[in-house]
C-alpha cells in the first residue's frame, strides 16, 4: 500500500499541528507556508542571527517554542516548503503552489487549508498615509525584526489585540501616546462563565494591562480613530468618543501627535483557497467574514478538502493549534483507515477556549455606523485607489453585488486580491448592515501574486 | 523586564555597530543581518515607500506581505514587497511610483 500524502497550506500553529499530527499517523506530508520560517503571525519567528528578545508573556513564550520544538522533532519527516504561495486550489484535490523560480501541481489524497486570517480595518480619512499600520503589523515588526514602527505611537480598534501591541510597544521603548479600545473591556464581564473559561489568557491580558498602566499610558474605552493628519506620512490622529451605534461623538474629540498608528478593527479569514475550489461558506463579520461550512473535524463542503484553525473563523492560537491536531489525525485516520485516539483531550482543550472567544466576540462587534467613518474622497481599496463615493455612485447605479461592483469600479482586483478591502466594501453596499446575504467576490486562480516566470517553469509533476 | 530592555539594548547596540547598509533615494539605511528591507526602513524613520497610481504616498501597512502597500523597486526589480524582502547589504532601494 503507498503511503497517503496530505498537503497543508500554512505553518501557524492550526498548520504546524496538523502535520505532526498526520506525519505522526503514518501519512506523508507535504506543508507549504509563505514565510521564511514556521510560526505563523502569532507565534512568528525572528531570523536566528537578529537575536531578537521575545516580546509576548513568558507563558505565550512559553507554548510558541513547545509548538515548534514539536514540529522540530518532525520536520525531517515532512516535505516542508517554505517562501512558497499556495495560490489556487481545485476539486480533487489539486493545489497548485509557487515560489520565486518555479511552480508545481500538487494532487494529494487530501489538503488541509490552515490559511489563517488577516488584519480587517475600517476605512476612515487619512488611514492610508504611510506611519499607519496594522496593529498585528506593528507586533511582527516588532516580534520578527525588533524594531517599533515609530517613536511617538498612537494604538486604536476593537477586541484585546491592541492592548497588548501598545504593552508590547510600549516596553520595547517606544512612547505609546494612547491606546483607545472600540468596546470598554467590562462588555466581556457580560460573560462570567467565558471568562472563566478563558482564566489562563484574562490573566495575560491583565499583565499587558499593567504594561500599559505602569509607563503611564492612557487608554480611552469606547474611543475610536476620526482622521489621520499629515502630508507625506502621519503626524496626527484625531480620536473621539463613539455611540451604541459606532458614530463619532466629534465634539469631545482629542488630538494626538505621532509618527505612527497601529491599528486593527477584527480580521478577514484567508478562505479564498476554498472558495475558489467551490466550498460552500456562510457570514459572520465577527469571526472572520466568509467562512468555510465544515464539521467540527474540519470537513467542508468538498470531497477530500479540509479546514483548520483561525481561517475557519477567528478562535486564537489555542483553538487553532487544538483544532490542527485534531484535524490532522481525523484526516490521516481516514485515509489510512486506523481509528484515531486522543481526541477527546483535545476536544476538551478546543471547545474551552472556544467558551472564551464567545465571551470576546463582544469585544469585536462592529455597529453599523462605523461605515460612515469614510466620507465620499476616503480610499477604500486601496490597491486600485477607488473612493468612497466612487462605490456610493456604483451602488446607486445598480451594481449592488460585489462582483458587478468590482467589475465596475475595480474594487477588490489589485494586489491584494481584496483582501485589504472585501468587507468594507460588502458593507457599502448592504447599508452597513449584515452582510449575511451578500455573496463574496469570486475566488478566482492566483489567489496572491505570483511570477509569471514561475508559472511558466513548471517543475516536473511527481 | 530588566533582562528585556537589556536585550533590546543589545539589538539596538549591534544596530548602531553594523556597517550592513543599503540605500534608499538618496538615503544610507543600516540594517541588522536577518532584517527585512522594510523594518529597516522603518527603523530609519523612513516610512513613504511607494506612490500609489493616483499620487498618494503608501507605506509599509501590514508588515507581512499581504496589502503589497510596502512595495518598492529593489535592484531595478518593481514590485518587491520591502516587508518580505530581506536586506542585504549594497542593495539599491527606491521608491516605486504608480505602475512601474
Amino acid at each position: 500500500m503507498t503511503t497517503p500524502t496530505i498537503a497543508v497550506v500554512g505553518a501557524g500553529p492550526a498548520g504546524l499541528a496538523a502535520s505532526i499530527a498526520a506525519v505522526d499517523a503514518g501519512c506523508a506530508v507535504v506543508l507549504v507556508d509563505e514565510c521564511s520560517l514556521p510560526g505563523g503571525q502569532i507565534y512568528r519567528q525572528a531570523d536566528p542571527e537578529l537575536n531578537v528578545p521575545a516580546v509576548g508573556t513568558a507563558q505565550e513564550t512559553e507554548r510558541k517554542h513547545a509548538l515548534l520544538r514539536r514540529f522540530a522533532a518532525v520536520r525531517d519527516r515532512i516535505d516542508y516548503r517554505p517562501n512558497t504561495t499556495a495560490h489556487s486550489l481545485f476539486a480533487g484535490p489539486e493545489l497548485q503552489i509557487a515560489d520565486e523560480q518555479d511552480s508545481e501541481r500538487l494532487n494529494p489524497d487530501a489538503v488541509i487549508v490552515a490559511t489563517g486570517v488577516s488584519e480587517r480595518c475600517v476605512p476612515f480619512p487619512g488611514w492610508t498615509l504611510p506611519g499607519v499600520l496594522y496593529a498585528g503589523g506593528a507586533q511582527a515588526l516588532l516580534k520578527a525584526h525588533g524594531v517599533t514602527p515609530g517613536k511617538r505611537v498612537a494604538i486604536a480598534g476593537v477586541g484585546v489585540l491592541p492592548l497588548a501591541v501598545g504593552a508590547q510597544l510600549s516596553r520595547a521603548g517606544a512612547h505609546v501616546v494612547v491606546v483607545a479600545l472600540f468596546h470598554p473591556l467590562r462588555r466581556m464581564v457580560k460573560d462570567p462563565m467565558g471568562l472563566w473559561a478563558g482564566r489562563r489568557v484574562v490573566l495575560e491580558g491583565l499583565q499587558y494591562t499593567r504594561w500599559l498602566r505602569s509607563a503611564g499610558v492612557p487608554i480611552l474605552e469606547g474611543w475610536a480613530p476620526v482622521r489621520v493628519e499629515g502630508a507625506s506620512t502621519a503626524k496626527a490622529i484625531v480620536l473621539a468618543p463613539v455611540d451604541r451605534d459606532g458614530h463619532h461623538l466629534v465634539e469631545r474629540s482629542r488630538r494626538f501627535e505621532v509618527d505612527a498608528i497601529g491599528l486593527n478593527f477584527g480580521f478577514t479569514a484567508n478562505s479564498e483557497l476554498v472558495r475558489m475550489a467551490g466550498g460552500k461558506v456562510f457570514y459572520d463579520s465577527t469571526i472572520g467574514g466568509w467562512l468555510p461550512c465544515r464539521d467540527r473535524l474540519g470537513k467542508t463542503s468538498l470531497d477530500r478538502i479540509y479546514v483548520a484553525g483561525d481561517g475557519a473563523g477567528l478562535r486564537g492560537a489555542f483553538v487553532a493549534e487544538a483544532e490542527g491536531y485534531m484535524v490532522g489525525t481525523a484526516v490521516a485516520g481516514e485515509l489510512t483507515g486506523r481509528s484515531p485516539t486522543a481526541m477527546h483531550r483535545l476536544e476538551k482543550v478546543r471547545s474551552t477556549n472556544e467558551r472564551f472567544q464567545k465571551a470576546l466576540r463582544k469585544t469585536l462587534e462592529l455597529p453599523p455606523g462605523v461605515w460612515d467613518w469614510a466620507n465620499s474622497d476616503t480610499t477604500v481599496c486601496r490597491c486600485e485607489c477607488v473612493t468612497r463615493g466612487r462605490i456610493d455612485e456604483a451602488k446607486s447605479e445598480g451594481h449592488c453585488s460585489l462582483d458587478a461592483l468590482k467589475r465596475n469600479t475595480r474594487v477588490g482586483m489589485g494586489w491584494c486580491g481584496g483582501r485589504t478591502c472585501l468587507q468594507a466594501a460588502a458593507a457599502y453596499i448592504h447599508g452597513g448592515g449584515s452582510a449575511s446575504t451578500l455573496q463574496p467576490m469570486r475566488a478566482r486562480p492566483v489567489a496572491r501574486p505570483v511570477k509569471l516566470g514561475a508559472l511558466a517553469n513548471p517543475r516536473r509533476d511527481q | 523586564m530588566g533582562a528585556h530592555t537589556e536585550n533590546l539594548r543589545a539589538t539596538g547596540k549591534r544596530l548602531m555597530s553594523t556597517t550592513s547598509s543599503f540605500s534608499f533615494e538618496d538615503q544610507t539605511i543600516e540594517f541588522v543581518p536577518g532584517q527585512s528591507v522594510g523594518a529597516a526602513l522603518v527603523a530609519a524613520s523612513v516610512r513613504w515607500h511607494r506612490s500609489a497610481e493616483d499620487g498618494t504616498p503608501r507605506g509599509l501597512t501590514c508588515a507581512i506581505g499581504v496589502c503589497w502597500e510596502c512595495r518598492c523597486v529593489i535592484d531595478d526589480r518593481p514590485n518587491v514587497r520591502a516587508c518580505m524582502a530581506r536586506a542585504r547589504a549594497g542593495m539599491v532601494v527606491r521608491r516605486q511610483k504608480g505602475l512601474e
